[in-house]
């Protein structure tokens, strides 16, 4: 016994291993995102797998949201209705549901991980998939690495936009070039905890995929590339929020090299 | 590495103890399960692109004396419908060796393990739900003195094929003090004593909050018997544990008190239980969802039916936050009594009562906090309720019967993540008849009716249910089984259901350790539980194989 209760104590001591934040520490104080933004950075897509039906989803909606804030610039978000979440039935009638989305949950499983989730910048494929709540943890070491491609897209009007891409380093690996459109502000029903809010906003969210689910083949080099794009855009869809969206990935394993975004012009 | 492991388990018998005449013991178990998928639009099911689908694991343990090893082979090509994918693929996720030398038991590699009632720590697996969240590191069980056991870890815990994040330290003791103290040895009362202690590391990356690295959790709890009482109860307290993100954060403690009060004797026994928890989700990875790398767990606290019917509408555990109370009585009338009969009858009555927190669990973030007051049930969100009686009864030398009666609610929204508004108040009646033919033959029937309340403020899920099933038993070796369920259409969300067989047949072999099934049907979409923790099945048409074995 006099042995035993010295050896509790030191692997107790060993153990008590716990910290307990203060209420005025919960912030961390002057904050600004830690970017060290040189001409062209490398910018991140973060891909949030939601549905309208989903009560938790908004809670990673509004993640991104915050993550947008907190990298003012740097992050381009779509939100893609997939699933069970976002079909149809009763009062939420609108299908925000795409071809090219439901390919994405497929091939990505996002649907049978269970919804919120997400992907940033598809890194880590085949395990890419991502809680919200990692994803602004994830984000700086992206940004911080130097770019490795550069995208510009331009809107030439008459529902015709312009890629241009070049690598500003040498880029192994077969690339590939997704153009998609996303609309904001979309206000329509949406279960938040355990309620339904009929005037929620949505915003990102995926409408469809201008080169297939999977995009078109690219070879880059130091100079620009042109790549042109037409686009229908939907009756139902409000122009002025739409984006254009257009990234770079490598198609070995999935990972988002760079990420453009604009606002289609009226 | 893990060649490593099986390279030393199948050279220790020529190695390691290549001077004993003792060989030691190998043991072995195999299960493999195999489905077809055919697409059937009358049930919503779908077909898979691989055909068929698999499950399939292999156990191999090596004993000497005091020392173990052992692996696990598993094989998921694919997963199963209904498990998740991430399983696909095949490895040795599981290997151990474990040895014990005076009193001190190492085990090096994975290992299951629980502190009490598994509050603030339970590494279990249940693969009918996908769940195997095994340890992988150091534990050590140590007995000092008599009645004193110490147990203590170091480990990360499993995710599919990879680890989690977060590093789990623990450590447990439990006190017998009836066996630790020399005059309590001849008391008629019997008292045990625990407490456990388990910290969670995992860097903080959060751009924006200041996240616990350390995030710990102590729970406290006792066991007292005497003659025919027995109680049991335990406290947990889980610190701050933010899920993360820079949206918010809640940096609420949680906590989870559990108590069970019995009584028995011959033909009476008698089970009061009430738990309360609160914010008690505590995983080995921050934020976590579903079933991955759980460390707390919450033992149910309504009634586990198994009739098909009757687990229905299953509860599962809401660790975020539930009150809950469950009552039971088993009696039996004696032989030759007006109601016992010749044989006797079981009589069982149960009732469970599960509601939320008032205003929700507790929150506290940097703009304000909430703090549910202890107890609460009047005006809270019922979660569940199921009264049910169950009686059993031998009627002749060949005729046995069994009657089930359940009434229930079950808040779907709650349970199963949907917005319906409303719960579901479903009755249930369920006859079952074993009648034996002759010896070794033995034919077993069930006859169940789910019964939806169509008030209006009930919702009404699938409507109606009724499923008969025949089972016929040749012992040792064959059953034959048909089973049907049956809905009769229902509308839901605008949409109109017809009705529909799920018709079933199987038949199964067994001989020695081997046991073959074979079957062929339709099964139903719905939710599979098991102890509280339940995963979604989807809707199915196919062949099934089931082939275990052991050695």
């Amino acid at each position: 016994m006099k042995t035993t209760i010295p050896i509790i104590l030191i692997v107790m001591a060993f153990l008590v291993a716990c910290d307990t934040i203060e209420q005025d520490d919960f912030l961390q104080g002057g904050n600004s995102g830690g970017i060290d933004s040189t001409t062209i950075i490398k910018k991140v897509l973060i891909e949030d797998f939601t549905g309208f039906r989903c009560k938790n989803c908004p809670e990673a909606a509004t993640e991104l949201h915050a993550i947008e804030g907190l990298y003012e610039g740097k992050i381009v978000g779509i939100g893609i209705h997939v699933g069970y979440f976002a079909t149809p039935a009763g009062s939420f009638s609108t299908d925000f549901r795409t071809d090219a989305g439901e390919e994405l949950d497929a091939f990505f499983s996002a649907s049978l991980s269970g919804l919120p989730i997400g992907l940033v910048n598809r890194i880590g494929f085949p395990n890419a998939l991502s809680q919200h709540t990692d994803w602004a943890s994830m984000v700086p070491d992206i940004i911080n690495q130097e770019a490795t491609v550069a995208i510009s897209i331009t809107d030439n009007g008459s529902n015709q936009i312009t890629v241009q891409a070049k690598e500003l380093s040498n880029v192994s690996g077969n690339l590939k070039l997704v153009v998609c459109i996303t609309e904001d502000g979309i206000i329509d029903n949406q279960i938040v905890g355990n309620d339904v809010v009929e005037n929620y906003e949505h915003n990102h969210v995926l409408r469809t995929h201008l080169n297939g689910t999977w995009g078109t083949n690219v070879s880059l080099s130091s100079e620009y590339t042109s790549y042109d794009f037409s686009y229908d855009l939907d009756a139902s869809w409000q122009r002025n929020n739409c984006n254009a969206i257009a990234y770079i990935y490598n198609d070995s394993n999935k990972e988002v090299l760079q990420v453009e975004k604009i606002h289609l012009t009226n | 590495m893990k060649y490593f492991f099986l390279l030393a388990l199948c050279c220790c018998p020529f190695l390691t103890f290549a001077q004993d005449n003792n060989p030691g013991t190998i043991q072995g178990d195999f299960n493999l399960n195999v489905q077809t998928y055919y697409e059937d639009s009358t049930i919503n099911a779908a077909a898979v692109d691989e055909f068929m689908l698999m499950n399939g694991y292999a156990n191999i343990l090596f004993n000497k004396g005091n020392f173990t090893a052992g692996v696990r082979y598993e094989n998921y090509s694919n997963a199963l419908l209904g498990f998740n994918a991430d399983y696909n693929g095949h490895g040795i996720p599981y290997r151990f060796a474990q040895y014990t030398i005076h009193g001190l038991d190492i085990t090096v590699g994975n290992f299951y393990e629980q502190f009490g009632n598994g509050l603030i720590f339970r590494s279990y697996e249940e693969r009918n739900l996908g769940i195997d969240n095994v340890m992988d590191g150091f534990r050590l069980k140590y007995l000092p003195l008599r009645g004193l056991i110490l147990k203590g870890f170091i480990a990360k815990q499993r995710l599919f094929w990879e680890h989690g994040p977060g590093i789990v330290r623990g450590i447990d003791g439990e006190l017998n003090l009836n066996q630790a103290i020399t005059f309590l040895k001849s008391s008629k009362t019997n008292a045990v004593i625990g407490g456990s202690f388990v910290s969670r590391f995992q860097e903080d990356n959060n751009p924006v909050y200041n996240l616990p690295k350390n995030v710990a959790a102590y729970a406290l709890r006792t066991s007292i018997n005497r003659g025919k009482i027995s109680f049991n109860s335990e406290y947990a307290y889980k610190y701050n544990d933010p899920k993360g993100g820079i949206a918010s954060n809640n940096y609420a403690p949680g906590m989870a008190l559990t108590s069970h009060l019995s009584y028995s004797q011959r033909g009476l026994g008698i089970l009061l239980e009430a738990h309360r928890v609160d914010n008690m989700d505590y995983r080995s990875k921050r934020g976590a969802s579903l079933n991955d790398l759980t460390l707390s767990y919450i033992p149910a606290i309504s009634k586990q039916h198994v009739y098909t019917l009757a687990a229905f509408y299953p509860f599962a555990t809401q660790p975020m936050g539930e009150l809950g109370f469950q009552g039971q009585i088993n009696y039996t009338f004696k032989k030759k009594s007006k109601i016992g009969g010749k044989y006797g009858t079981q009589v069982a009555l149960n009732y469970s009562r599960i509601n939320g927190l008032n205003g929700g669990h507790s929150v506290l973030t940097e703009s304000g906090s909430h703090t549910p007051i202890f107890f609460s049930i009047k005006g809270e969100d019922l979660y569940f309720r199921d009264f049910n009686v169950d009686v059993k009864k031998k009627i002749s030398k060949k005729v046995k019967i069994m009657a089930n009666y359940v009434d229930l609610i079950y808040n779907k929204d709650v349970i199963e993540g949907k917005n319906n508004g409303k719960d579901v108040h479903a009755r249930i009646g369920i006859m079952e008849v074993n009648y034996k033919i002759k010896p070794k033959h033995t034919i077993r029937s069930e006859f169940q009716y789910l019964n939806v309340d169509k008030k209006d403020t009930y919702y009404q899920d699938q409507g109606d249910w009724l499923m008969g099933l025949v089972e016929y038993t040749i012992s040792p070796h064959w059953f034959f089984a048909i089973m049907d369920q049956y809905n009769g259409g229902y509308t839901s969300e605008s949409k109109r259901y017809d009705a529909v067989h799920y018709l079933n047949l199987s038949c199964g072999y067994s001989k020695g350790t081997n046991r073959f099934e074979l079957g062929y049907g339709k099964k139903r979409a719905g939710i599979f539980c098991v102890g509280g923790v339940c995963r979604e099945v989807p809707s199915s048409n196919g062949f099934t194989l089931s082939i275990t074995s052991s050695f």
